[in-house]
């Protein structure tokens, strides 16, 4: 997932100068959730999910987890929990509650801060990437949570 | 957890035991960052989803913050093959 991510990065920096801030923090952003995707491959029902979401490039733009939508008035009569959890997971909709549970865990592990499966396999999630390039770039201590999670993390 | 069914379990199927549930939600509960490893908390199904759903949200919320600093970054700095050296080496 690194090696990608890097190698995204790359890419998108060569065209800095032509590139606007929003434009490349966008490609960025899908940069990010392509890794994942590719990281867990075939494997997942959300990696799968955020593969197709991927490769289906139309005129609008490809709907990623995070893009602010229009809120919709709702009438809440009862919250259901496990219906707003498939919103948020890739391939959640549809998706059976003991599914659901299972690929959220494996979703989150890739993705967030706690990652103490990933680290037998020697991988971090997105979050420690991005933020491990971020403090490599800059230098610390310029984010100086992340850069105690990330040593914790390593360490 | 009791024998009481809640809506979001209408979607399982019937041959689901509540220990796989159970199971399943303990996994879950462990990847949330409130999750200490060794203390079995007693935490309602209802209470797991709901801080999974806000830990997702920031999640994103994270990786779109990220996206914005490192697009500023590469603007200004070069992740040449210095600094991707040190980044693999770190985490491979």
């Amino acid at each position: 997932m690194a090696a990608r991510f890097l190698r995204c990065l790359s890419r998108i920096q060569q065209t800095a100068s032509s590139s606007s801030v929003a434009s490349r923090s966008r490609r960025i952003r899908r940069a990010a959730y392509a890794s994942m995707a590719y990281s867990a491959g075939h494997r997942r029902a959300w990696s799968r999910a955020l593969l197709r979401k991927l490769r289906c490039r139309r005129a609008r733009p490809v709907f990623l987890p995070g893009r602010p939508r229009i809120a919709r008035p709702r009438v809440v009569v009862e919250i259901d929990r496990a219906e707003v959890l498939r919103e948020l997971v890739p391939g959640g909709a549809g998706m059976d509650y003991c599914r659901l549970l299972g690929e959220t865990a494996d979703y989150i592990s890739l993705s967030g801060w706690g990652d103490e499966r990933r680290k037998k396999e020697e991988e971090g999630s997105v979050l420690h990437l991005a933020g491990l390039v971020v403090v490599v770039v800059v230098g610390p201590p310029t984010m100086p949570g992340m850069v105690v999670s990330c040593s914790q993390r390593l360490g | 957890m009791s024998g009481r069914r809640s809506r979001s379990r209408q979607s399982i199927s019937p041959g689901i035991t509540d220990e796989q549930i159970n199971d399943l939600m303990a996994k879950l509960q462990a990847v949330l960052p409130e999750a200490r490893p060794g203390i079995n908390h007693r935490v309602s199904a209802a209470r797991v989803l709901q801080e999974t759903c806000s830990y997702l949200r920031s999640l994103h919320r994270e990786v779109d913050d990220l996206s914005e600093r490192l697009s500023e970054l590469l603007a200004m700095a070069d992740i040449g093959g210095a600094e991707a050296a040190i980044i693999r080496s770190l985490l491979m």
